[in-house]
């Protein structure tokens, strides 16, 4: 008796288990703070302490406001980095101290990519 | 096996795309922060070039009717408007204002020493002040009023402070909208930061108030429809329902920039200053008709 | 061991997976959807019609026949990512540049819409 594809049914099943893990995993054991933001993808690899991201966060905070552009989600990230850093949850006080960087960054952005932009926003 | 065929598709179809999900981040385009042009302010021409924009945005809706603010260009809403202001809430307040109004300080002097026409003037503010090249508005005046007469000054957006404003914005109904052009350099400048405030992406979610007021004007957000600049300033303070208190045209400026993620500036600082003298102006002729009821 | 056993079993195996696999891909789109819903996440529905969103605005072009409109899941995502890179003057908000979603939430955002 020949024993047709027995192979290829078994190797589709094989991509598919593999296939379902995969998007199982990303989908379900994702916490809601996602650490798979690209500038979070390593936390662990970032030398800095927590306190450290924390401080340079609010000096970029600062600097927006400054510049007329802070966001009050980066106020909230560095409440909330401080909070888990107090209680310390060490992981997650991370994620919310490189997420107010990240805002803080984005704010500044904001402040250049506006400095011409907003004069084609009135009718003429 | 009837889920076989649908959930084989699907995952074939992630397995394909799956190679090109993480693959394409976008990247933050780099600040392209360059000289800044100056294109020469002309106030007038801005003025006219709004009205003309919404009167053909709004067919059949004349530029001077947008004192009503939304209610110009929302009937549905206009009806229950119409029928807030038969009792309407700002009453109290008013009548509040009224009473400080005339009380003497203990100079002996009142407001109406400090406002003349008993106080409907509101229509002379904002204005822009040569000596102090900043502009002055009518919040700012009440406590200049006090300061000289040796008291201490109201906090902005302070109850007594809304009430006072809500009196004198009362008894200046009818009167329209009337600043003097900007001219000189310095005032010029104060109408330029105001537009360029008016028109600058803020927050995270990146709205400038032209994103929602020009852009967007008379479309709906979630249920709220989004009314035009023009006439923004002309009914202020509002006794807003939400709250239930009166609210400063500053508090409405500080409400939208958290709105939109923005921290929001200060009181009669600098920059809502400067917005509310540039707003004021492109609503130039138009009648004063606060306090007013919002939602 | 007869050849219709061993079919058999592993057409069970198989049916096993496919009928994990869609839980969880319901499982997933729920979060989607609630992304998308959500004033404070997505809030897509201020300015989208949307599938079973109540009180939609109508400040962009509504959200339908996704799956066919999109067939390269890139440009879906990229749009939600940051609008303004096709739009200088686009007023929807840039979810992914300005970190308002997270990346995963974006892929969960973008599952939804597909399914759509
Ligand atoms: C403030 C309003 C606003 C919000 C909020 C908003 N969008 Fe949009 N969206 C728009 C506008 C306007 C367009 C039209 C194209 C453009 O200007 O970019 C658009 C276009 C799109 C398109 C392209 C549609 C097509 O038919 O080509 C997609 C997809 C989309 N938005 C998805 C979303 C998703 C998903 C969300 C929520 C996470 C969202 N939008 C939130 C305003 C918005």
């Amino acid at each position: 008796m020949k024993k047709p594809g027995i192979f290829l049914p078994t190797i589709v099943a094989l991509l598919l288990v593999s296939g379902c893990n995969d998007s199982g995993q990303v989908k379900d054991n994702t916490p809601p703070q996602a650490l798979s933001e690209p500038a979070l993808q390593t936390p662990a690899t970032d030398k800095r302490t927590t306190s450290e991201i924390i401080a340079n966060a609010k000096t970029l905070h600062l600097q927006a406001r400054q510049l007329g552009h802070a966001w009050s989600t980066t106020q909230d990230h560095i409440t909330e980095a401080e909070k888990l850093l107090a209680a310390k949850d060490m992981v997650s006080a991370q994620v919310s101290a490189l997420r107010a960087e990240l805002s803080a960054s984005a704010s500044i952005a904001q402040s250049h990519s506006e400095q011409n932009a907003w004069q084609d926003r009135f009718p003429k | 096996m009837k889920i076989f065929p649908l959930s084989f598709s699907m995952l074939i179809l992630a397995l394909v795309i799956s190679g090109q999900v993480y693959a394409s981040t976008g990247a933050n385009t780099g600040a392209n922060s360059g000289a800044e042009t100056d294109t020469g302010e002309n106030p007038e021409q801005d003025r006219q070039a709004l009205r003309a924009y919404y009167e053909n945005l709004f067919p059949g809706v004349p530029a001077d009717a947008h004192k009503d603010g939304i209610y110009a260009i929302d009937a549905p809403s206009r009806a229950q408007w119409q029928e807030m202001e038969e009792f309407p809430l700002y009453e109290i307040a008013v009548d509040e204002g009224e009473e400080l109004f005339y009380t003497p300080f203990d100079t002996g002097v009142t407001y109406a020493d400090c406002f003349e026409n008993e106080g409907a003037v509101k229509q002379l503010y904002p204005h822009f002040d040569e000596h102090t090249s900043s502009v002055v508005t009518l919040e700012m005046a009440i406590n200049t009023c006090r300061a000289t007469n040796k008291t201490t000054a109201l906090e902005y957006g302070s109850a007594e402070l809304n009430n006072l404003s809500s009196y004198i914005a009362f008894v200046s109904r009818n009167q329209k909208v009337q600043v003097a052009e900007p001219k000189t350099a310095a005032a010029l400048a104060a109408y330029k930061a105001g537009k360029r405030f008016y028109s600058t992406r803020r927050g995270h979610l990146n709205f400038a108030c032209t994103s929602c007021h020009i852009q967007l004007a008379g479309r709906k957000l979630r249920a709220e429809k989004l009314s035009a600049s023009l006439g923004h300033v002309t009914h202020f303070p509002v006794y807003r329902f939400k709250w239930q208190e009166m609210l400063s045209l500053h508090q409405r400026f500080a409400e939208c920039n958290s709105q939109v993620g923005a921290l929001p500036f200060d009181l009669q600082g600098v920059e809502y200053r400067n917005l509310e003298y540039f707003l004021s102006y492109l609503s130039n002729g138009m009648q004063l008709n606060g306090p007013a009821t919002r939602k | 061991m007869n050849l219709n056993n061993k079919y058999f079993l592993l057409a069970f195996v198989f049916s096993q997976i496919l009928i994990l696999q869609s839980s969880l891909a319901q499982d997933a789109l729920e979060q989607g959807r609630a992304l998308t819903f959500t004033k404070s996440k997505g809030n897509c529905l201020a300015c989208h019609i949307v599938e079973n969103g109540e009180l939609p605005g109508n400040s962009g072009p509504p959200l339908i026949q996704m799956a066919l409109r999109f067939p390269d899941r890139s440009i879906l995502r990229n749009q939600i990512w940051d609008a303004s890179v096709v739009n200088p003057n686009t007023v929807m908000p840039p979810f992914g540049k300005h970190n308002i979603l997270t990346e995963d939430e974006i892929e969960l955002v973008v599952d939804y819409l597909l399914s759509l």
